[in-house]
């Protein structure tokens, strides 16, 4: 055994050996066992995702397919803010947000059923391999702007590629350790730039391949939530895991703009209730927001909706609106 | 079913909570990672018990959902760029505090491994596996498994040296 791997098992030991003993852990395993026969039978009495998503009369700031540019679509007549206040409607099958390719090509193994996100009005498709060690995750990413990258962990490189037709692309590295993180970015339409997100599994020449035989396709978003009302006249900005959350539809908007749903671990409740649907909330109005914090005892989890005071919403409609979201078999609470 | 059941995890679940730390990096995610995994075995405990090795098949159960649930995460994940500020090794020898400041360099440059990678070496070196029995833990072929070491020890080796410039770590790289 060398040097190397004799301080590799005696870190591993030595941090193993850190580890807490709780207590809990028989009590918190039985709790999660029953919240999964509660979402199977909630599963077994859902209906179909596809109907659920977005507002009637919602700009649907995602990517249709057969699209051409990503574009920002507006539904006629109900597509601008209500200045007196936000308006809720039922959700239309058609405004259902849908990630517009799929891989031609597969690394060893596969990719299992794709997550497709928005995120800040980027719709994300995250292909995870099936084999776990032969295989390679790969993120794709569409939206009408330049991709934006985070601060880089290390050094970064950009190199021209060239794909089918003559379309210009950009590679960039990463030069972390272990792992490069490697990016192939391209304008597809003047409205559409299409990145895609892997590590150094890929070669660059492996990535550009995949990139050239990506195929059309309409996968839906994965949503949280299912919407009975949903507000009008607002971008869906980001539907994640835990969350789902509306922006205006002209200008720039920053999160205290945003109108959210939020799947959250319990939350303590203070102050006089309210009847939600089957649950109780919490309403609280303070001079920026107005918040209603649902908890969802058979899940023992809470649903927070936020609606910034620039919207000026009831109580009987935040509360028609809280009462409206259903929480899917995909959702997962925020930290979580 | 569930008395064998909350026997089991009474008995055995500190250990898969070390096992999914060691696995994971981190002591919180790695609770969850356990629970998660129990939670499910939970309704299957009958054929789960009944089976020669119940344990082994809820580790593999661990393993798969870390390799699974760390990917659904990743996007998120950035890898460590720089590793924190440590004191200056004081030389070669058995100085305790070089030691400790080793392990912790070694246990930082272990998170930045990629998921397969470090899962092998976890199996390797925490559970002394063998590299059949790996293969088996994660469903891939021999040769797999010791790609993966071998480049991952070779990562480790490499980080190490440079950041212990002009010191040389012997390199042996096949094992079994």
């Amino acid at each position: 055994m060398s040097d190397v791997e004799r301080l590799l098992r005696d870190a591993m030991h030595e941090r193993a050996e850190q580890t807490l003993a709780g207590t809990g852990l028989l009590a918190d395993v039985h709790r999660r066992s029953a919240r999964r026969d509660r979402r199977r039978r909630f599963k077994a009495a859902g209906v179909g995702l596809a109907t659920l998503l977005v507002a009637v009369g919602v700009v649907t700031g995602v990517v249709r397919p057969g699209g051409d540019d990503g574009s920002r679509r507006a539904v006629p007549a109900t597509a601008s803010l209500d200045p007196g206040g936000l308006r809720l409607l039922a959700p239309s099958a058609d405004g259902t947000p849908v990630f517009p390719y799929r891989p031609g090509v597969t690394p060893a193994g596969g990719f299992a059923a794709p997550v497709v996100s928005i995120e800040a009005g980027r719709i994300v498709a995250f292909y995870e391999a099936k084999d776990p060690v032969r295989g390679v995750d790969v993120t794709i990413s569409v939206g009408g702007e330049r991709p934006v990258f985070d601060a880089p962990a290390g050094p970064v490189s950009e190199k021209a590629q060239r794909l089918h037709g003559g379309r210009p692309a950009t590679l960039r590295t990463v030069s972390v350790s272990p792992a490069a993180q490697l990016s192939l970015y391209w304008q597809e339409s003047p409205a559409r730039w299409v990145r895609i997100d892997t590590d150094d599994t890929f070669t660059a020449a492996e990535l550009v391949n995949f990139a050239n035989r990506l195929e059309p396709a309409s996968v839906p978003v994965t949503a949280p939530f299912r919407l009975d009302v949903a507000p009008v006249g607002m971008l869906l900005d980001t539907v994640t895991a835990s969350m789902m959350s509306w922006r205006p539809a002209t200008g720039a908007a920053t999160n205290a703009d945003l109108v959210s749903c939020v799947l959250t671990r319990p939350r303590t409740h203070a102050g006089p209730t309210t009847t939600v649907g089957r649950y109780r909330g919490t309403l609280r109005r303070t001079a920026t927001e107005t918040t209603l914090t649902v908890a969802l005892d058979d899940r023992d989890q809470s649903l927070v909706v936020r609606v910034p005071a620039r919207y000026p919403i009831s109580d009987a409609d935040l509360v028609r609106f809280a009462a409206g979201v259903d929480v899917t078999d995909h959702a997962e609470p925020a930290g979580g | 079913m569930s008395q064998g059941f909350d026997a089991f995890v009474v008995a055995r679940g500190h250990a898969l909570r070390r096992f999914a730390h060691v696995l994971c990096g981190d002591p919180h995610l790695a609770e969850d990672l356990v629970q998660e995994v129990l939670a499910r075995a939970h309704r299957r405990w009958e054929r789960i018990e009944a089976m020669d090795l119940p344990e082994a098949y809820v580790r593999k159960a661990v393993v798969r959902e870390y390799l699974s649930w760390r990917r659904r995460r990743s996007s998120t994940e950035r890898a460590m760029a720089e590793l924190p500020d440590r004191p200056q090794p004081p030389g070669p020898g058995h100085d305790p505090a070089h030691d400790l400041a080793a392990r912790d360099e070694m246990w930082a440059l272990l998170a930045g491994l990629p998921r397969a990678q470090r899962a092998v070496l976890v199996l390797r070196f925490y559970l002394d596996m063998t590299d059949e029995e790996i293969a088996n833990t994660l469903g891939c072929a021999h040769p797999t498994v010791r790609a993966h070491a071998s480049r991952a020890l070779g990562r480790l080796r490499a980080a190490m040296a440079d950041r212990s410039a002009p010191q040389t770590v012997e390199v042996s790289v096949e094992r079994r």
